[in-house]
């Protein structure tokens, strides 16, 4: 309970620290679970209560490869944000909440039971709800909606949890999977069951398509570190929640009969997901919502790789998972340092800071190469294994499909960087704003280190997946060498890419610099041609960027498309529904000869039964 | 190593600039003009790159045309010029998949710099050149990924082997047809074209490279025009034995792509798009079906 226990611990003791030292002390009470998964390694342990009646009921804690790489994913980011939040965040209560947040993760990553698993779900989605309550921005319909999707989730898990107990001997998730997971051909209806109970619970907090809903305002809304916690970490919930039911306890990749069934249906879902919110992504007006757009697509693309259901697929899920977790830890950063410097969160009002803030603009160009999965950068390698698993798995078309959605991605990319730091300075912001401070720029150059690093050594998470991954699906891809990785179809050479790279980049740089002529730099941004015409507003395009996109008719359709129209027909349907119903109880004329009737004709219906 | 990329990338610049030339040519008399000489890009662009100035939005500018030539240039240098192993270089690394990731970096770099121009009718050129390539990856993906599955490996030299009894440019014939529209996209042809710089940005803040950015960009233009060819003649074609035998392959495909431009107008980006995520893609889909 130790991961449970720590950060529950930290939070309350934050509530005791004077607030000047908040921050600091929620900082340096966040390296002890990091600390402690490096001294004292992941928790493992089970207890039966072996009360009357209760003997199915057992806790537990496990320390298997999948749950440790998460818990280091959690461990390791809480501290790169709280760095940020020293300049940032200083409020008792978001430190409370957050450090309780990390201790339902903890909590649902550990868990080697049900029950745990469950609590620490509930408690994921209390804590978020009461976190996302915090910001000032909060609209109360948007904190209603997070709310109701949480329980839908929740209800829809505890119905695939309760069908696990009806057929398993405890709670244990190795006694469900030596029941449930070598499933007879007899149990795949109960199996089919659950894991659609299951799949509709993780797929809406992983925001797949038509169950997104939720997802952007809630991200837009949010206190601004808060939405890079939501969108890097408290989104992977589901993506391990995932691959820990459907392969290692329930094992659907080897149920003959759901196998195949549930394997297009995770990669439907997540194609379609990618596809739908990459194009919603670009014509987005605020970097945040475009950045959240552009997680529910991310998200897409490890739910197809899940599907796949192959042992490259299913590492290939896991490695985006890491990348995008940096990235969009990142890219939120980044963003938060944009909004705290110059106050406006919209491309309409922001443009031009490349030059007032260079190390942001290049940390963020770095996040988006990553984030389009262009070489050497880290991002292309974990596309880079999916890609080989589709070929793997016979699906050259959704591959292609998968593709196009990337390519797509570079749109909503340079959007981002285009409408934050290029282009033409709005009038109406200040001429003062310089870079943010360290407390912004230290989290994401780590970050950037990362990210290079894994660009040039590609294969350096691979042995920790193939220890995670062995023994539930056939081994992975034999490695050469940290510097390629292997997808079963081809082999990145990410060393000598990355040394070509520099060696073309330095030679022409140099020529270029070594060339006679010299560049003249136009400092007047009033240097305009007006051809006829004075322009009388800004020229910056930040925010109509690709919105032209509307009139493919394709892209038109999914931009038009609104799914709040399906969500406000059920509910004017269930309020007719609730018409009905109320109905009944009025005492009114009308009301009761209609219960007299029912009544009658329910009683006759006895009879004559 | 290195001296077998120098040449791959010297090779590559004169045929691609020679090849622009032909096509200038070809245009002219359709147009009922004479023509420049075919060697006039190659005189253009050294007298741009030694230029004794040019204008600049600072480093972000200086660095757009440097990264879309590295990317041309490391494009090429991953793809194998021949299919006897000679003058690999480090194409013996070189697979589908980075290569196609390679080709998507250097309009980013182009993207960067016109975007910190600030010129608003750059920004939508670049928006829609994006655009475009999305809607011509899909037909080129759809193809060169059914290539990849029918011969098991993404490695370009193995595809290449893998044609010795018959190129995959017979025996898919449907895949070639639809990587073949997107190519005439690829290469800047009709009816997949965007236009360029000189009647877009009509007003706004100055935002055209000149001198020896202008420079950069032709050379690099014309290297990452060969080296689409030549991964073309490598996926489809079985790939060259020698360098008249690749001039030529290379040569057909890029006059196929040639008439096609003369021959049809300019969609506009939405049409092209409309059009390339639906008929070529439905031909590449077909060609998958139809192999399966």
């Amino acid at each position: 309970m130790t991961y449970t226990l720590l950060p529950l611990f930290s939070a309350l003791l934050i509530l005791s620290i004077p607030r000047r030292w908040t921050a600091l002390s929620s900082l340096l009470l966040s390296l002890a679970p990091p600390l402690a998964l490096l001294i004292f390694g992941a928790p493992s342990f089970t207890f039966h209560p072996s009360a009357q009646g209760l003997e199915w009921v057992a806790f537990g804690m496990q320390n298997s490869g999948l749950s440790t790489l998460m818990g280091w994913l959690v461990a390791l980011s809480a501290p790169l944000l709280l760095v940020t939040a020293l300049k940032a965040e200083s409020r008792k209560r978001f430190h409370f909440y957050f450090h309780a947040l990390n201790s339902s993760l903890y909590t649902l990553i550990f868990a080697a039971d049900t029950l745990l698993f469950f609590t620490g779900w509930e408690m994921m989605g209390i804590f978020s709800y009461l976190l996302l309550s915090l910001s000032g921005r909060m609209e109360a319909k948007v904190l209603l909606r997070y709310i109701l999707f949480a329980i839908a989730s929740a209800l829809s898990l505890l119905g695939g949890l309760v069908l696990m107990a009806k057929h398993s001997p405890s709670t244990l998730f190795s006694d469900i999977a030596s029941t449930l997971g070598a499933s007879s051909s007899a149990q795949s209806g109960s199996l089919a069951a659950i894991a659609l109970l299951l799949f509709f619970a993780f797929a809406v907090k992983a925001g797949s398509i038509g169950l997104h809903y939720w997802v952007a305002d809630s991200y837009e809304k949010a206190d601004d570190l808060f939405s890079a916690w939501l969108s890097a970490v408290v989104g992977k919930a589901s993506i391990y929640a995932m691959i820990l039911f459907f392969i290692f306890v329930l094992s659907i990749h080897e149920n003959r009969a759901l196998a195949e069934l549930f394997s297009y249906l995770l990669m439907l879902v997540g194609l379609s997901t990618s596809i739908f919110a990459t194009i919603k992504a670009a014509v987005q007006e605020s970097p945040k919502r475009l950045l959240a757009y552009s997680s529910i697509a991310q998200v897409g693309y490890i739910v197809t790789a899940i599907g796949l259901m192959n042992s490259v697929g299913i590492a290939g899920a896991l490695y985006h998972a890491i990348i995008h977790t940096m990235v969009k830890l990142l890219l939120f950063i980044n963003v938060a340092g944009v909004i705290s410097a110059t106050g406006r969160d919209s491309f309409r009002s922001l443009g031009a800071l490349a030059y007032r803030m260079p190390f942001s603009f290049i940390s963020l160009l770095i996040a988006i190469i990553a984030l389009a999965g262009i070489p050497p950068i880290g991002g292309f390698s974990s596309k880079f294994l999916i890609y080989g698993a589709m070929i793997e798995g016979g699906h050259p078309i959704l591959l292609s499909a998968m593709m196009f959605a990337s390519a797509s991605a570079f749109i909503y990319c340079y959007k981002l960087i285009f409408g934050i730091y290029l282009g033409a300075r709005p009038q109406e912001m200040r001429e003062d704003i310089r870079e943010v401070s360290a407390h912004y720029l230290i989290p994401q150059y780590i970050i950037v280190a990362a990210l290079v690093i894994l660009g040039l050594l590609p294969s350096l998470p691979m042995t920790l997946l193939d220890t995670i991954l062995s023994g539930s699906v056939s081994g992975l891809p034999a490695e050469e060498s940290l510097f390629s990785l292997s997808n079963g179809v081809g082999r990145y050479e990410g060393g000598v890419l990355m040394a070509a790279f520099i060696v073309v980049f330095a030679s022409i740089l140099a020529a270029m610099v070594s060339l006679p002529g010299k560049s003249r730099k136009i400092n007047d941004p009033s240097n305009i041609a007006y051809c006829g015409e004075r322009p009388e507003s800004s020229l910056h395009y930040g925010a109509s960027f690709a919105s032209e996109l509307v009139r493919i008719p394709l892209f038109g359709a999914i931009i038009r498309t609104r799914v709040a129209t399906i969500y406000e027909g059920l509910s004017s349907l269930l309020a007719s529904l609730s018409g009905i119903v109320r109905m009944l109880y009025r005492i009114e004329l009308p009301s009761i000869l209609l219960i007299a009737t029912i009544s009658l004709a329910l009683l006759l219906w006895g009879g004559a039964g | 190593m290195i001296l077998q990329s120098l040449l791959a990338v010297v090779t590559a610049y004169l045929t691609g600039m020679l090849y622009y030339g032909i096509y200038r040519n070809i245009t002219a008399r359709f147009h009922k003009r004479i023509g420049p000489p075919v060697t006039q890009n190659i005189y253009d662009s050294f007298k741009l790159l030694f230029k004794k100035e040019s204008t600049s939005y600072g480093w972000i500018f200086y660095m757009g045309p440097i990264v879309m030539a590295t990317a041309s240039i490391l494009t090429l240098l991953f793809i194998p010029l021949f299919n006897d192993g000679e003058m690999e270089g480090v194409s013996r690394y070189g697979d589908l998949f980075v290569v196609l990731y390679l080709m998507a970096m250097g309009p980013l770099g182009n993207a960067l710099a016109v975007g910190i121009s600030a010129n608003p009718f750059g920004a939508m050129g670049i928006g829609r050149g994006l655009t475009r390539m999305a809607g011509l990856e899909l037909p080129f993906y759809l193809s060169l990924m059914a290539l990849v599955y029918f011969s098991g490996s993404s490695d370009i030299t193995q595809i290449m082997s893998a044609q010795e009894d018959m190129p995959n440019m017979m025996r898919y014939p449907l895949l070639f047809t639809a990587s073949m529209i997107s190519l005439t996209g690829f290469l800047g042809k009709s009816p997949f074209d965007v236009v360029g710089a000189p009647v877009e940005v009509y007003s706004g803040p100055a935002s055209e490279f000149g001198g020896k950015f202008l420079g950069l960009l032709m050379s690099q233009s014309a290297i990452f025009t060969f080296a689409k060819l030549l991964l073309m003649v490598d996926l489809f074609w079985g790939g060259a034995g020698s360098l008249a035998e690749l001039l030529l392959k290379s040569f057909i495909l890029f006059i196929i792509t040639v008439f096609i431009g003369i021959v049809y107008g300019r969609f506009k980006v939405h049409q092209a798009v409309d059009f390339l995520i639906k008929i070529p893609s439905a031909i590449a889909v077909a060609g998958i079906l139809l192999h399966l």
